[in-house]
């Protein structure tokens, strides 16, 4: 498959759909990874074995097989109408033989089938609240027919995962964080600010038990970063009456200042930045003297702003050749417009079109993509390089924060090459593993 | 597009109506039929497409297939949308799948179906039909449909192969035994090697692999082999259809230990007089359950000094397990009332945990815990690790 140059693409869609293959790079998190995020949570997977396998697996290469249970579909049940009589009869049976407390929290996963059949969803769920009053039962949707046209799976659960969340009195020092993977890191500038002001800060990744999962509820102001996590936000914020702010991840300096002035704004909180920049703006301008011009290739699931990112880092005069993605999303449309205008010769590059499979094992076979620097998991394989920035959804990164942080990674990653083998099939960037 | 014949499932008898089938609460579900396509074809050149959203690609590519990362191959799914799943658009995925086999070059076109293709009854052999007269190659439609385990995949998938690319041929000047059921998901590099080494052993030439190390030419010389050994289930129709189609008989079974010389006499027989030899275990009530795919169990059940009970979640002949023996019906409450009148448990890891307290002899299987126990992998046709891994260890239960 030819890369295209930036400047001859269509937005949104710079490739037409054509059959998928699978890129053997399992960093990126799925629906597993996330939910299970809620402490104490269960989830129970009700669908065709086809479909169970992957997130079981998932579930069991964390070691979090005690919290995931499963009822399958069986074609006897499709064919004579049975299936909703049966599904809740074995869903009951399974959560009663749980030989351990009951969980508080029991996620609900229906899929695609469930939907075309027209499966009396509330139905079910009324039918195990009633056999379990004691556990919160939320519906939840696995509809990867939904991928391309949304909302996503990722989506929808990272929005389900805060219906649990009970209405309570507001409280004003402290903000939640809503739909990210990763806690905000600690060379954040919205993170010292928000401390200094006296301001805590709560988000699901640092909830050691469902009572801080609960207590995320509180925040009279709640926060949102990225794209995929506006569902959540916008529902959370909604369901419980708080403030929602949307503060854009974004990589540009000129981008960042307006977040932040958006976000002291709406947090009536002095943010200041100055330091922060400088910090990484040497950090940047040390990076580009030590990579020179190595090319440079990035992917879309390194960060969930992929052409902003590129963006900083062709502003700073780095050699970015190469962005691998299929689709440009809506939020990054005029960062695209910029680097069509500024970077007309930058390469687009799918990561799932058929050809590439072949290209890439030859590859393989035959290295020769060391000479580029990668930043993400598929750009790394993709290009065959084994120095690369092994990184997932930003990793929590913000503001002049992740501008540091690529940069010390992208040096990090030029001195030292990786085993793309042993790294990029670890399920799950960042979580518990069974891998190596 | 061409009208066909209806799409068939099912050719797997329906024992799955008892109470608590296929559910569990602790334990994971066994890999599904369409990797088990994918698996069987994984070698032979062909380009397989799952019509499939998203999910069973990344699934089996992930945790059902050790050779994604390293070795060529050309699977891939459809990508099914919400709107192609209302509107019906099959000339998409005739005109994606004709632009792949450009790009591929294939022997032959392999389809199967996921889930929501099936119930929305995607006419798969019309798709086939249509597809095999434009490209000009072998199109296999596979009646999958994501609700089957990786036993019926793989049988379906061989027993399709072998239609079209096997004929009645010459038989080879010497015995010669084929190898049928070779998949990554139930047999590792290390024992099949062994296997194959043990074949020559007792006099034998090897014949074919069906289908690991192989080739499609392989595949097609597949008739001229005197006898195959099959060692999963998931061959078994692929063996039906040799005996049909040459008059080849078939013996079930793994060389495991004392079992070993019992079926170089099956085979050796089986050569002699075109008999075929099944397997056959009648469970008791026994201080040992053994998990796992039936022609495993039963092999390895056979090769023991106890009595015992085994339980295949998996397809399997309804003449294979017997008595308190349970085949077919992935049961999580049916393994608990096995094991609670039993002191050792042979099979995958993953099993412990319906009783921890009892012991359990681990014999890790690929299509059930995926990469989960991958490095504990052992090769159990090796007799010292039999001995030393089974054998003692069971011993030392009948002294205690």
């Amino acid at each position: 498959m030819e890369s295209l140059r930036i400047a001859e693409t269509q937005y949104p869609s710079p490739f037409a759909s054509g059959l998928e293959f699978n890129p053997p790079v399992r960093g990126p998190w799925n629906i597993v990874h996330m939910a299970l995020q809620i402490p104490e949570a269960h989830l129970l997977y009700i669908c065709a074995r086809g479909c169970l396998r992957g997130v079981l697996m998932t579930c069991a290469e964390m070691g979090a097989m005690d919290r995931m249970h499963w009822v399958g579909v069986r074609e006897h049940d499709l064919a004579t109408g049975e299936l909703d009589a049966t599904t809740l009869r074995l869903a009951t049976h399974v959560i009663a033989a749980l030989k351990t407390t009951k969980p508080p929290l029991i996620m609900v996963y229906l899929s695609c089938i469930h939907k075309c059949t027209q499966m009396d969803y509330p139905a079910l769920l009324e039918g195990l609240r009633s056999a379990f009053p004691e556990i919160r039962f939320i519906g939840c949707h696995m509809m990867p027919t939904m991928r391309k046209s949304g909302p996503t799976d990722e989506e929808r659960t990272r929005a389900q995962m805060y219906e649990a969340l009970s209405p309570c009195q507001p409280i004003t020092n402290a903000v939640t964080i809503l739909g990210s993977d990763w806690p905000l890191a600690k060379n954040s500038v919205l993170k010292s600010a928000l401390l200094a002001h006296g301001i805590a800060i709560r988000e699901l990744p640092t909830c050691k038990s469902f009572a801080d999962y609960q207590n995320l509820a509180q925040s009279a102001t709640m926060l949102s970063f990225a794209p995929q996590a506006l569902l959540a936000a916008t529902s959370t914020c909604s369901r419980l009456g708080r403030k929602h702010l949307h503060l854009p991840l974004c990589y540009p300096s000129a981008a960042i200042k307006a977040m932040l002035a958006k976000a002291q704004e709406g947090l009536g909180i002095a943010i200041p930045s100055s330091q922060a920049e400088e910090r990484a703006d040497h950090a940047l301008r040390n990076a580009k003297k030590t990579l020179g011009d190595r090319p440079i290739h990035i992917d879309y699931t390194a960060t969930v702003s992929p052409l902003s990112l590129a963006r900083l880092l062709i502003e700073y005069h780095f050699c970015v050749s190469t962005l691998y993605l299929d689709a440009f999303a809506p939020h990054e449309e005029e960062d695209y417009a910029w680097l069509k205008e500024h970077a007309p010769d930058l390469r687009v590059c799918p990561t799932i079109h058929p050809s590439l499979r072949l290209e890439r094992v030859r590859k393989y076979l035959n290295p020769e993509g060391d000479s580029i620097l990668a930043i993400g998991q598929k750009a790394a394989y993709l290009s065959g390089t084994r120095f690369f920035v092994n990184t997932v959804n930003d990793m929590g990164h913000l503001d002049f924060g992740a501008q540091a942080f690529i940069a010390s990674a992208m040096l990090e990653a030029q001195a030292k090459p990786k085993d793309p083998e042993i790294v990029l099939q670890q399920k799950g960037l960042g979580l518990p593993s069974c891998w190596h | 597009m061409k009208e066909t014949s209806k799409q068939t499932t099912g050719k797997y008898p329906e024992n799955i109506m008892d109470a608590y089938a296929d559910c569990a609460t602790y334990l994971p579900s066994y890999a599904s039929d369409t990797s088990g396509v994918c698996s069987a074809l994984y070698e032979l050149g062909g380009l397989t497409v799952v019509h499939d959203a998203s999910g069973c690609n990344s699934t089996y590519s992930t945790f059902d297939e050790p050779r994604w990362f390293k070795q060529e191959s050309a699977i891939v799914i459809s990508g099914l949308t919400e709107m192609d799943a209302i509107m019906g658009d099959d000339q998409k995925l005739i005109d994606n799948c004709i632009e792949a086999a450009h790009i591929y070059s294939p022997n032959f076109l392999a389809l199967c179906s996921s889930p929501m293709p099936f119930v929305i009854g995607t006419d798969l052999p019309a798709i086939g039909a249509e597809l095999e007269e434009r490209l000009g190659i072998p199109v296999l439609v596979i009646p999958t449909n994501g609700i089957h385990s990786y036993i019926a995949g793989c049988g379906l998938a061989w027993e399709a192969l072998l239609a079209r690319f096997c004929q009645r041929l010459p038989k080879s000047p010497k015995p010669s035994i084929n190898i049928l059921g070779a998949s990554p998901l139930d047999i590792e590099n290390n024992t099949l090697s062994h296997l194959c080494a043990w074949i020559r052993s007792i006099g034998f030439q090897l014949g074919a692999c069906l289908a690991l190390h192989t080739s499609l030419e392989d595949i097609s010389s597949l008739p001229k082999a005197h006898a195959n050994l099959v060692l999963s289930s998931s061959a078994l129709p692929a063996a039906r259809f040799l005996t049909h189609l040459c008059d080849q008989p078939s013996v079930l079974g793994l060389p495991i230990g004392s079992f070993a010389p019992i079926l170089k006499e099956r085979l050796w027989e089986a050569v002699t007089t075109k008999q075929s030899f099944g397997l056959t275990h009648t469970g008791s009530e026994a201080p040992l359950v053994i998990a796992g795919e039936a022609i495993f169990c039963a092999s390895l059940a056979t090769a023991l000094p106890l009595p015992s009970v085994l339980y295949s979640p998996l397809e399997c002949p309804p003449t294979l397990l017997l008595g308190k023996d349970s085949g077919g019906v992935e049961d999580e409450s049916k393994i608990q009332s096995m094991m609670a009148t039993a002191s050792v448990l042979m099979g995958d890891p993953f099993y412990q945990v319906l009783a921890p307290e009892k012991r359990l002899l681990a014999i890790p299987h690929r299509a059930f815990s995926g990469r989960v126990f991958a490095k504990d992998m052992w090769n159990i046709l090796d007799p010292q690790a039999f001995q030393t891994r089974i054998l003692n260890p069971l011993r030392e239960e009948i002294a205690c």
